[in-house]
Parts: C-alpha cells; structure tokens; sequence
C-alpha cells in the first residue's frame, strides 16, 4: 500500500499517494487546473505557467501545479483572487500574438486553448502592437502540417519526439518570442508516430494532413473502440460524423496496453470503413460479370450446390478459411458452421504461420501460449529479450511500449536479430546471426543456459541478462525469412521452457492480426490441432477440394501463384465473405457482403489474451451484415439451421466451449478489456 | 586601497605561470591539497563569509555544503558568461590574471571533491578563450592541473567551454543544457543542480570573482578575509563603472565604501557638463536609482542597495546623465530582455516584447495615457510568474523608471515625442 | 355607408404578383445568399458554424483547402459543398449572425416554391451571388483569418 497524504484544495480534504503531482492529484477530485506543457504521459516541464496555483506557507506566490508534488497537510487555492489574476495575465500573454483563426482552425471546437481562455483568461486583449506573422501552413511531413502563429509553444510534440518516440524530430528553433517549433534544417517528419502529436498538441497547430478541414469537432461523435489493424489491440475512439462517415481515430488511453499512443498506420486507415467500393449486396457471378441479387436468392444457390457437393464427394471435400482480422464470434460461428451445418473439420485461418508443425512444435506452441505475458509486464521485466522480432514493423506500439521499460523502469533490452533494426540502438546487448539462422541462434541459447557448448557473445548475454529475472521474451510467430521455421519455433519453445525453470519468464508473440490469437483459441484448425492446413489442402497439386467458405481471406493475393487462382477458379462453389471485391472475391461464385469492425458487436482477442469489444458504430453499407450473422442466416436453408439471434448468445457457447475464456461474459468485458482470470497473475 | 583580486593586476606578465608563481601564485592550491581535507577547506570559506559574486550573492561555502556525500562523480561548473549589461569584472579578471581564477577552481573542485571542472564562459569570449587554454595548458604542464598534484592521490582536470552568446545561459540550469549541448533553457528546479546537476550529478556553479577569491581565502584564513568589507558582506568586490565618467573601468572597492566614492574619487566623476540624473547600481536586471544625495551616500554592499530598493547584483554601474533620455535607457534595457528571453514559458517569451515594443511606442510619441498602467500590469503578470529570475529582471527597470520619472513618461506622451536631443541624449 | 364608400375608392391592396411586386422591408429575412469580397473571392471559409448554430440542421457543409492554384475564399479554407433545405428553413437568421465573415444574409427574397422537394436544397452556385466587376482600387479587401 502506498503512502498516504492529506491534501486540502479551495477547502475540500482528502488523500492522494504521496509523490502525486498537485495537478494530477486536483485533477483526480475533479478539480479544473488550466494547462498547457504538462501532459500525463509527458511529465512536468512547468513552461506554460497557467497552473499557478497559491500553497499557503510559499512566499514566492504563485507556483506552479504542474511540478509540485503533493505534501502532506498541503493548503492549496486555486481559485484565489492572486490565482485568477495570475491566469488572466497569462491568457492574456497567451492571446497578444494567437491570430485568432478560430472559425478556420480544425481544432477550433475542441481546443483547450479556447476552453480555457473562456474559463480564465480575460474577456478582450489589451495588445495593440502588430501580431507575429508566419507562413502558413508549413508541411512539416508526409503527414503534420504546422501553423506556428497557433502554436503557444508547450513543446508538447518536441517532448514526445525526444521522449517517447526518441526520433528526436521536431525541435524547437530560434529564440525568446521568435522560437517556433519545426525540424532540423527542415527535413521532413518521418514517423511511424506522428499522428501522436496532433493529438497531442493542445491548440490547432499541428493537424493531420490527411484530415485538415474534413470536419468540425462539434459535429462529431467518438465511440469507443478497437484497432482492427494489428495483434497489440490499441484503444481507439472512432470519430462519426452525422452522416455516419467514419472520419477519424482517436487514441483511447489504455495503460495496460497502448499508454494512449497510437502508430500512424492504426490511426489513419479507417477509410476502408466508408469506402464507396465496398461491397453492399450479395452478389452472383453470371458468366463473367457478377450481378446483385436479395440475399434469399445468394442464400438459395450457395445451399442447393453445397448439398450437391456434399453428396457427391463427401462433407471433406469442403474447407473453410477465415481470417483472423474476424471476431470471436464470427470466427466460432464458421467454425461451427463448418464442422455442424457442412459437417467438414477442414477449417483453418490463413495468414497463420505455415508451419509443417509435427508433434514438438505443437508442443512448443503450447508451451509458448502458457507462458503468454501481459504487455504491461514489459515495465516489470528486468531484462526483455527481442528474439527475431522487430515489433516497430509489425506491431510498433510496442515499440514505444519497449523504450518506456528501458528509460522508465530500467529494463535492459537484448536484441537478437539478423538485421539492424529500429530498437537496435536502444539494446544493451545485442547478438547477430546469418539470415534466417534463428533456430541456431536459440540452440545457442539454449545449449549455453544448459550448461553445453556455446560461441562466447551467447555465453555473454546470456550469463548477463538471462540468469537474473524476470524476463520478458518477444518473438515473432510468423518466422518471416527463417529458413527451420518448425526448428526456430521448437527451440524458441524449448529456451522459453527452460529459462521458465530458472527464472520467471513472460512470453509475448508478434501476430498476424488483430484476432489471430483468438483463431487459434477458438481452434480455427484442421481438426482442431496445427498439423496440416486447410490452405494447403485447398490449394495443394491434388486437391479434391470442390467447394470452399472463404471469409475476409485473400489467398489469391497473399498466396501469389497461377496455380492459387486456377484452383480457386475450378471450384464448384467459392463463397467469399468480404468487404471489397479483392482479387480472391473476384474468382468466387457468391460473393456476400461482410461488415467492417466499425459495424458489427463484438470480441477481439489480443497478443496478451486480452479481450477487447468492438461495437456497431456505423450502420453498414447496404444490406452487408455481420459474417456469423450471415453463416446463422445460410444454415436456414440447410436442414441443420444455426440458432443465434445476438452475438451475446454467440460469446456465451464460446465460454463454455473454450475454457480459458470461461471466466468472462459479456457483461464484465470493461471497456479497456480484460485477460482472462487464469492468466492475470499476482 | 586595499586590493585582492586586482593586487597583480598590474604586473607584467602575471598571466604567464612563472610570473604568477613568483608573485605567490598556487600557493593557495598546494596548502589546500597538501595540508587540507576538502571538508576544511568548505569550512574556511564558509567562515569567510564569501557569497556568489555573481549577484545572488548565495554563500559560496553553503552552496558546497549541498553537494551531497559519496555520490560520485561531482563536478564544478565556473559561470563565466558574463552578458549583465554593464558588466565587465570577470572579463578583467580572466583577461589579466587567468592563474587567480584557475588556482581559485582547483581549491574549489577540491573542496567538492569534483575531478572535472568547465569553465563556461560567453560565446563573445573568443580571445578570453585563448588566454584561458593557454594558462590551462601552462597549469598542465607545470603540474597544478592533472592527476596526482603534489604527489596526492588528487586529480583535477578544466575543462574550458565556449557557449554560442546567450544572455539566458548566464542562469545556472540553462549553462548546464548548453554545457551538455542542449538548447539553453532553465531547469525544472528542484532538483537543484547541487543535487542533480552537469549530467545528472550533484554540481557546483559559482561565478568567476567569486572563485578567484577562493585562494587569497586559503591562502590567509578567513578572519583575514573578514578584515575586508562589512559584517554582512566580508571582503571586497569589483565594480563596474560604465557611461559618461571620465575613468570608466572595473575598481576593487571594499565592500561598505559609499558610492560617492567609487563615482566621483576612483572613476574621475561624470565628464565635464554633465550632472547625475539616475543610475543603475547592478547591472541592467537591478532597479535604477535617481542620482539624489542620498542615494550618493548608499554603501557599496548588497545590504545597502537592497535596504534603498535595488540590488547590487554584479556590481555594475551605469550611469545616466542628465541629458539622457530615460525612456530610450529604458527602451534598450527592455529590448535586451526581450531579445535574449529564451522562449521556454509564456510570461517572459510574450511579456517582454511586448514591454519592449510598448516602450518603444511611448519613445516615438505614439503612446497612450493608458500604457503606463499597463506597462505596470504586464510587470506584474511576469513578475514572479516566470519560469527563472529573467523575467523578473525584465520587469525591475521599468517599475523603477515609472516609478521615479514617471513625469519623463507623461511628457513623452502628451508631447507625442521625445523632448531630448537624440544623439546627446544616447546612453549606455 | 360611409365605410363602404370609403372602401370603394381606396385602391387595392393587393398586387399582381408576380408581374408586380410589393416592396419588402429590407431587413425581411427571406432566401439566403453567399456573398463575395470585391476581389471576387468568396467571404464563405466553410466553418461550419452557421450549421453549428441553425436550430433546425439544414445546412451541410464540407470544407477543403484553399491551394495556390484554386484558390476559392480569402483564408485558408472554403466550402467545397454547401447545401441549405430551404423546405426545413426557419428564417431564423441565427446563420447570418453566428457568421464570423459576414458571407451569409438573409434577403428580401420570398419566392421560394417548385414541384419537387429536390430543387429546393440549394446548392452552393445557386446561393452565391455573381462576382461583381473586378475594382483593383480595392482588391486586396478584406482577409478573413486576419
């Protein structure tokens, strides 16, 4: 138990850790500080000077709230006539050269700049000399355009470079009333993070390039959701207009996972969801067009050939592929949908690493899964351990998540890669293999933790960094360029086995997407087990596969090759669930309109286990609908009909199917999601 | 009159290392590191009641006493970044005798137990910079710098550092950004540098003067120290005399000499014709004073500018003769301030341009009735609003040139213009 | 009797519309219009806030970027699309005020009617007055953002 002390603010007493900011200890009673350079994430630089506030005892005046850390028996105004004083001075300092642009500004709406001028700052300026002029805007990047006559200099966007992201971008130039924030020798601002600092920025001096002027806040509404576009599960508020135009993604602060930081893929691709070539009706290839039809019409001739496949060649010779970007409930209902309405066990989700996995490398998959890590273990690990993952590329939250451990909480980061990668130069140790060499490197390893035979840098490291815990091992589970991906995969396995024997170990995989953790706890599996592959089945020279229920999949793009398309082309029904016509939809018999993440209730679990929920934001385009809703609608023009009216009842098959997520109903999911009981440890 | 730090000033050659040893030179040094635990030495200079020269006037030995045990390494930063207008002792100090200062910063770093120390001295400082790695170079080889002086087991190294001229880099926290290579802006304080300094260890930053005390004080023990000056401000300090005088120059006076002394017996009185109209006894950043009698009579000392409302700060005096338009001394001490405020928090960044530019509306006859309280409401909103001192200082001469000439201000505006003759009337 | 006489000779109050057309007061509040500057340069930067402020939401809008080559209002941004339901209009006026560059007005203008409701939404073209002849005197009138 922490620390407890007494503080008393404007007259109200209560009790805050000891070490709490002023600020963030009025925020937390509901307390209205104005602020401008103190930012949670950032920490005090006691710049902008609006949070004075009077402690009784300090002769100095006013202090500031920002940077003074709570005492005991503290007595605090700040509301005080000397407080207001101080705050109008500084709005009206803040104001003298602001131009004022409210009606054009993209922030102007949600601008704390104006709030909290309404709020404390003074009704007219007394500043009649000529304002400060700069070009405007200036394009700061790819992705940020700059108007520094807004900016009020908080340094906010140059503290998150410098800190957080450690690209030490944007800077700040010149001096005294000619300082401006910009770049160095103005290169452009490249980053997989700047997003951040328009969300950052607390006036409208930074804004999104891709967004500027697409919309006024006041017309907006921010629903809580989750990134659909990686394994790491970041937070999200998705931004609707009233037209129900997705136009915007907001960070949705979730300490245990994204620390309120999103990267710039997660953050700007969202215009899938509003896109005018989506998909909006069932549609059926006529020769070599595709015509709409009513979904009865879709739903009648996908029956009749299933069944006549059926009898001719046998449930088997039906397979089902679906993509780990579906929910749980889409994912457990196709599965269902296969195995009871079809009645074939060739289901499987695809991208999955394409292990020939034999019986070890399940066991080492296993093995891995039960030493699965929360991310926020990552701050308590004493040494993290990157082993052939480079998240900046796959899931770069983490990236920021890893730099965190290392400058806050004194982690020390092994890199072991075959290549530089970004975290390089954050790593206390780093080892190199060849290309593709992972599975001897994690013999190495392996055989030096053991007590055998080593090369001296693996003994190093690992005498160093693996012999004192906790440890956190990051890997990446799709093996991209590993030449023994079934070898790597059973000795990444076997080190994490026996380095849990020694010390405590957490395990966290780099995944294929945002659910495909979910895929493999459902059992989206042939036969429920990894050997062999529904894909390679449906694929492979001497396929006697005839019909296939390909849902959100692309094969035919991420599997390129004559054969994958002829193959598919052959079939005797190809349905394909989708959103777009992508270039699998364009060799199906039936295409059927599926629904974004924005548009459907339901689960996504994340590389921590977490599971998140995503709800209907927007209504979809057309008659789309959700793919359980679609496979529960097909199975009632079979003789075995799928009885599921809401994604509840879905869940609630799902916890007594899949014993992990037994602990957690709907009811419970917050909204920052939760880790399944059994896993969250003390 | 008695003289410490000027006592060699005029002998030849004494920034030359045999000239300076001849004259007694490292003496201090050798008894401090030979005869001494750095403990002694801090108390000695405690007991001499030597305070910061540079115008806080801290007292040197507490300041020492912070640094905290066994958190190693220290170090000791020497703020040579004299950019005070109408400051110019440490640039004489440095420039004539460069030994004092070095010997001074090696009994220091040794009472700190720092085996590094850096000079920062101002960007414009080029030459200072090359008198100074000559004398580092000579100390070097002459075995007062290095490791193992005198046969102890006691390393000192210095480390001269230029910074690129700001005014800011003078405040202790910004010297340690820039000495770090960083953009010159204050420190978050606390942790004070004593604690968390030059690279995130406990540091000592002491001015120039103050440190080329430190070996006549080991030298002859504190009750020798204390002969000099007042009870309150043991020893003596160096003014700077600057304006229209007939000797302007640097005077080591001991401190309690009245100020009639040090204008009208060292530096000559004000040129022929010309009557004392105000003048500012500390530097731009101290509140000036009208040339009355009485403030003829103020005792050169920190107590006695503070008791007459202003600060002796460094020591620098610029005088205002009667000819002088005050508005346009005003109007270049405000445009200094805001040309130097270094941008970091809002009160100084947009208050003083904005003082500045008001002023300079005022001195072109397009001033209004209602600037002058306005001028004095943006005082008051930087006036201990801003981050560091600069934004206080920035406010200081305009209240104190509203406040006692504020008839000067009134005619400026009624008459839409400056009475005075432009050329005559330049000051400082 | 006397009324009716009096009435008799009184002309009529009423007139032939629409060939003749009463004089209306001119502060009526009638059809909008979307001014220009002098310039020929729209007043309209596609703030949204008369949307913001109409009580009864018949105003769409959606902004875009002013660039050197189209170059559309003063600031930085125009209104690329701009839509008033005159059938869902009220005549309140609140556009007109919460306008921060006086680019909307409510004119004396009342013959709003047609067969359909579609004709009725106006769109930008239909609501913006023509540019007037180019003054060079006064050219550089009037910029909005400052």
């Amino acid at each position: 138990m922490q620390d407890l002390v007494s503080i008393t603010v404007d007259g109200q007493t209560w009790q805050v850790p000891k070490g709490t900011l002023l600020w963030e200890a009025c925020k937390s009673q509901g307390i209205d500080i104005p602020i401008f350079c103190y930012h949670t994430k950032l920490g005090p630089v006691g710049a902008c000077r609006t949070c004075l506030v009077e402690i009784e005892g300090m002769s100095k005046g006013p202090t500031t709230a920002c940077s003074t850390p709570v005492a005991d028996g503290m007595v605090v105004s700040t509301r005080s006539p000397v407080v207001a004083k101080a705050q109008r001075g500084i709005f009206d300092f803040l104001l003298a050269n602001h131009p004022l642009d409210c009606p054009i500004c993209d922030r102007g709406g949600e601008c704390p700049l104006q709030d909290q001028s309404f709020a404390y700052g003074p009704g007219t300026s007394r500043y009649i000399e000529p304002k400060r002029h700069h070009v405007k805007p200036i394009v700061l990047g790819p992705t940020i355009a700059l108007d520094r006559e807004r900016c009020v200099l908080c340094w906010r966007c140059v503290r998150f470079t410098a800190e957080i992201a450690e690209d030490k971008s944007i800077i700040l130039l010149d001096r005294g009333e000619h300082t401006v924030v910009g770049t160095f020798q103005d290169e452009p601002y490249v980053s997989n993070f700047s997003g951040n600092v328009v969300e950052l920025c607390p006036v409208g001096a930074l804004t999104s390039r891709k967004q500027r002027f697409n919309f006024r806040p006041w017309e907006l509404q921010n629903r809580p959701s989750v990134c659909p576009h990686c394994a790491f599960g970041c937070n999200l508020n998705v931004s609707i207009r009233k037209n129900d135009e997705v136009i915007r993604f907001l960070s949705r602060d979730n300490p245990e996972v994204d620390d309120s930081w999103l990267c710039d893929r997660g953050r700007y691709d969202y215009e899938f969801v509003n896109s005018p070539d989506r998909v909006t009706a069932p549609m059926l290839r006529r020769g070599d067009a595709f015509v709409q039809v009513p979904w009865d019409e879709a739903f009648q001739f996908i029956a009749g050939r299933l069944a006549t496949v059926v009898e001719e060649s046998g449930p088997d010779t039906v397979v089902g592929v679906a993509s780990p970007r579906l929910t749980n409930e889409d994912l457990f209902v196709f599965k269902r949908f296969m195995n009871a309405v079809v009645g074939s066990v060739q289901v499987d989700h695809f991208p999955r690493p394409q292990l020939e996995l034999a019986g070890d490398g399940e066991t080492a998959l296993e093995t891995l899964n039960s030493l699965n890590a929360s991310i926020s273990s990552l701050d308590e690990a004493r040494t993290i351990v990157l082993l052939g993952a480079d998240p900046s590329l796959r899931e770069p939250v983490m990236e920021l998540r890893l730099r965190k451990a290392v400058n806050k909480h004194g982690a020390r980061l092994v890199v072991i890669n075959s290549d530089e990668i970004p975290l390089t130069g954050k790593a206390e140790a780093r080892l190199t293999y060849p290309a593709g060499r992972l599975a001897d490197m994690a013999h190495s390893l392996l055989s030096s933790l053991t007590g055998g035979d080593a090369p001296e840098d693996v003994g190093n490291v690992v005498a160093t960094y693996l012999t004192e815990g906790p440890v956190a091992i990051v890997y990446d589970d799709r093996l991209d360029g590993v030449t023994d991906k079934n070898g790597a995969l059973v000795a990444i396995g076997d080190l994490a086995a026996a380095l849990g024997e020694r010390v405590s170990v957490g395990v966290l995989p780099l995944l294929d997407a945002a659910n495909s953790l979910g895929a493999r706890d459902l059992g989206v599996l042939p036969l429920g087990g990894w050997g062999g592959s529904a894909v390679d089945r449906l694929l492979g020279p001497d396929s006697q596969v005839r019909a296939a229920f390909v849902l959100g999949a692309n094969l035919a793009r991420d599997i390129p090759a004559p054969e994958t398309d002829r193959r598919l082309e052959q079939l005797d029904l190809l349905v394909v669930n989708e959103l777009f016509l992508t270039e699998t939809a364009r060799l199906a018999d039936v295409v059927l309109p599926a629904a974004s993440f924005a548009e459907k209730l339901g689960t996504f679990t994340n590389s921590e286990r977490r599971i998140q929920m995503v709800r209907n934001i927007v209504p979809t385009p057309g008659v789309a609908r959700a793919d359980w809703e679609i496979l529960v609608d097909l199975s009632q023009y079979t003789d075995r009909p799928l009885d599921y009216a809401l994604p509840q009842q879905v869940w609630e098959d799902i916890r007594r199917d899949v014993p992990v997520y037994s602990s957690i109903s709907y009811d419970t999911i917050p909204p920052q999601g939760v880790r399944p009981a059994s896993l969250q440890r003390a | 009159m008695d003289r410490i730090l000027f006592k060699h000033v005029d002998v030849p050659d004494i920034n030359r290392l045999p000239v300076y040893v001849e004259n007694g030179g490292y003496s201090g040094l050798r008894k401090a590191l030979t005869e001494m635990q750095p403990e002694e030495v801090t108390q000695v200079v405690m007991d001499s009641g030597l305070a910061g020269r540079g115008g806080a006037a801290f007292p040197t030995g507490r300041k020492w006493s912070f640094i905290p045990k066994g958190v190693l390494p220290t170090y000791l930063a020497v703020n040579a970044d004299e950019s005070e207008p109408g400051a110019f002792k440490d640039r004489e100090l440095m420039e004539r005798n460069p030994h004092q200062l070095l010997e001074g910063v090696a009994i220091s770093a040794y009472a700190v137990r720092a085996e590094k120390a850096f000079i920062y001295i101002r960007g414009e400082f080029l030459y200072i910079e090359e008198i100074l790695n000559a004398a580092v170079a000579e100390a070097y080889a002459g075995g007062y710098l290095g490791t193992n002086l005198f046969g102890t087991a006691t390393s000192i190294d210095i480390v001269i550092h230029r910074g690129a001229g700001a005014y800011i880099c003078g405040e202790e926290s910004a010297m340690l950004d820039s000495l770090e290579g960083y953009r010159g802006f204050p420190r978050l304080k606390p942790p004070f540098p004593a604690v968390k300094g030059a690279y995130g260890q406990p540091t000592v930053i002491n001015n120039v003067e103050t440190l080329a005390n430190v070996s006549h004080i080991v030298n002859n023990g504190a009750e020798w120290f204390r002969s000099f000056g007042t009870e309150k401000s043991p020893g003596t300090k160096i003014c700077s005399v600057s304006g229209p005088v007939n000797r302007p120059g640097n005077y080591e006076v001991n401190m309690g000499t009245p100020f009639r002394t040090l204008l009208e017996d060292m530096a000559g009185g004000l040129v022929e014709g010309k009557k004392l109209k105000a003048y500012i006894p500390g530097g731009a950043s101290a509140p000036m004073l009208p040339g009355t009698e009485a403030n003829m009579e103020i005792p050169l000392s920190y107590e006695g500018y503070a008791a007459a409302g202003s600060a002796f700060g460094s020591a620098s005096f610029i005088i205002i003769p009667d000819d002088a338009c005050i508005i346009r001394a005003q109007l270049r001490i405000s445009e200094f301030f805001a040309h130097e405020s270094c941008g970091k928090c809002i009160p100084c960044r947009e208050g003083t341009p904005w003082l500045a530019k008001t002023v300079r509306r005022i001195e072109n006859g397009e001033g209004r009735q209602e600037d002058l309280p306005l001028l004095l409401d943006i005082c008051d909103n930087i006036l201990g609003r801003a981050f560091c001192p600069l934004g206080d200082f920035a406010t200081s001469n305009i209240v104190a040139s509203i406040k006692y000439f504020y008839d000067e201000y009134e005619q400026h505006i009624l008459q839409r213009g400056c009475p005075y003759h432009s050329a005559a009337s330049a000051v400082a | 009797m006397g009324v009716t006489l009096k009435n008799l000779f009184r002309p009529p109050t009423t007139v032939r519309y629409p060939e003749q057309r009463r004089k209306l007061p001119e502060r009526t509040r009638g059809r909008h219009v979307l001014h220009r500057y002098e310039n020929g340069l729209e007043r309209c930067i596609g703030c949204y806030l008369c949307a913001g402020a109409c009580p009864a939401d018949c105003i769409y809008i959606e902004a875009e970027e002013n660039t050197p080559e189209n170059r559309v209002s003063a600031g930085e941004r125009y209104a690329r699309v701009y839509e008033i339901d005159e059938l869902r209009c009220i005549f309140c006026g609140f556009c007109e005020e919460a306008c921060p560059t006086g680019a909307i007005t409510l004119e004396p203008i009342l013959d709003l009617s047609d067969y359909q409701r579609g004709p009725l939404i106006y769109t930008k073209e239909m609501l913006l007055e023509p540019p007037r002849t180019f003054s060079p005197a006064r050219s550089s009138a009037g910029h909005a953002s400052e």
